[in-house]
């Protein structure tokens, strides 16, 4: 592949129109391939206090006048589900729907879990001062942001796509190709594991 | 500098807000959005007064302001209580 350079070292050649036309051609890739104010998360983990820092990371994103894309994927699609779905389901489908989280409500931290115990204890901490994680999904939801869920752990882990509290117009269910697009063209890109 | 700060502070006292945000006793991310939706209802030259409690909130909305392209006009700070009046452009 030649470079810039050398393409315009070849520019110098022809007579002026043509430069000028081949300028713009390559000015417009250029612009095409320019970054935007985006920032893409991609939430792999499926633990509070992570869910918690993605969301604020997102609603802060919108603060600051930018647009945000939260790639669920892996045990991050726990974080924006509404209930368990097992109708339809393998065996083992219905297994990892039970084993799983029916909610936000059931995740655990990743540290100071104790049972179920650290959870209940992280939401009063917070209750009062900070927004609950529900309550920053809902605005996030409401602020614009846009979900994309993994296809692979959908299938893999047999998903439903009654199954999330998103909205379908701002969720869509995609592979990695449609992630890398839009982590592609944002300013900056996060993998929240 | 007495002077300077007396001028200031009559600068405060002159600076009447369109609107008047209370985002006291509010954490992290929630002033920073409260900001930006009253900021998309006000129109340019006009001007906003925040309070806040939050003690990233001074910082917060420096970078918030060079991002969005606003400007804060006055800034006080009393007893882990900040007010700024924030001008959109």
């Amino acid at each position: 592949m030649e470079t810039v350079q050398e393409k315009q070292k070849d520019l110098v050649q022809f007579d002026l129109p043509t430069r000028v036309n081949e300028l713009e051609k390559q000015v417009a890739e250029l612009k095409e391939n320019a970054q935007e104010d985006k920032v893409s998360l991609i939430l792999f983990s499926g633990d509070f206090d992570k869910a918690i820092a993605t969301m604020m990371m997102a609603l802060g994103a919108v603060g600051m006048g930018m647009e945000c894309t939260i790639y669920c994927t892996f045990w991050g699609v726990s974080v924006i589900k509404r209930k368990r779905f097992y109708k339809g389901k393998s065996l083992l489908g219905k297994m990892m729907t039970w084993m799983l989280p029916a909610n936000s409500h059931g995740l655990n931290p990743s540290q100071m879990a104790f049972g179920p115990f650290g959870r209940k204890l992280f939401r009063y901490m917070m209750k009062g001062k900070f927004e609950s994680l529900e309550g920053m999904l809902q605005q996030a939801i409401e602020a614009g942001v846009k979900f994309q869920i993994c296809s692979p752990s959908m299938s893999m882990m047999e998903f439903n796509p009654d199954e999330w509290i998103v909205p379908p117009e701002s969720a869509e269910i995609c592979g990695v190709a449609a992630m890398y697009e839009v982590a592609l063209k944002a300013k900056t890109a996060y993998f929240i594991s | 500098m007495i002077q300077l700060m007396k001028g200031l502070r009559n600068n405060m006292a002159n600076l009447a807000d369109n609107i008047e945000l209370d985002c006291r006793g509010l954490n992290d991310p929630m002033p920073i959005i409260k900001v930006k939706q009253a900021m998309d209802n006000l129109k340019s030259g006009e001007i906003l007064k925040l309070m806040a409690t939050d003690p990233g909130s001074s910082k917060d909305m420096e970078s918030w302001t060079r991002q969005t392209g606003n400007t804060i006009v006055a800034f006080k700070e009393s007893q882990s209580e900040y007010v700024f009046y924030i001008q959109k452009t």
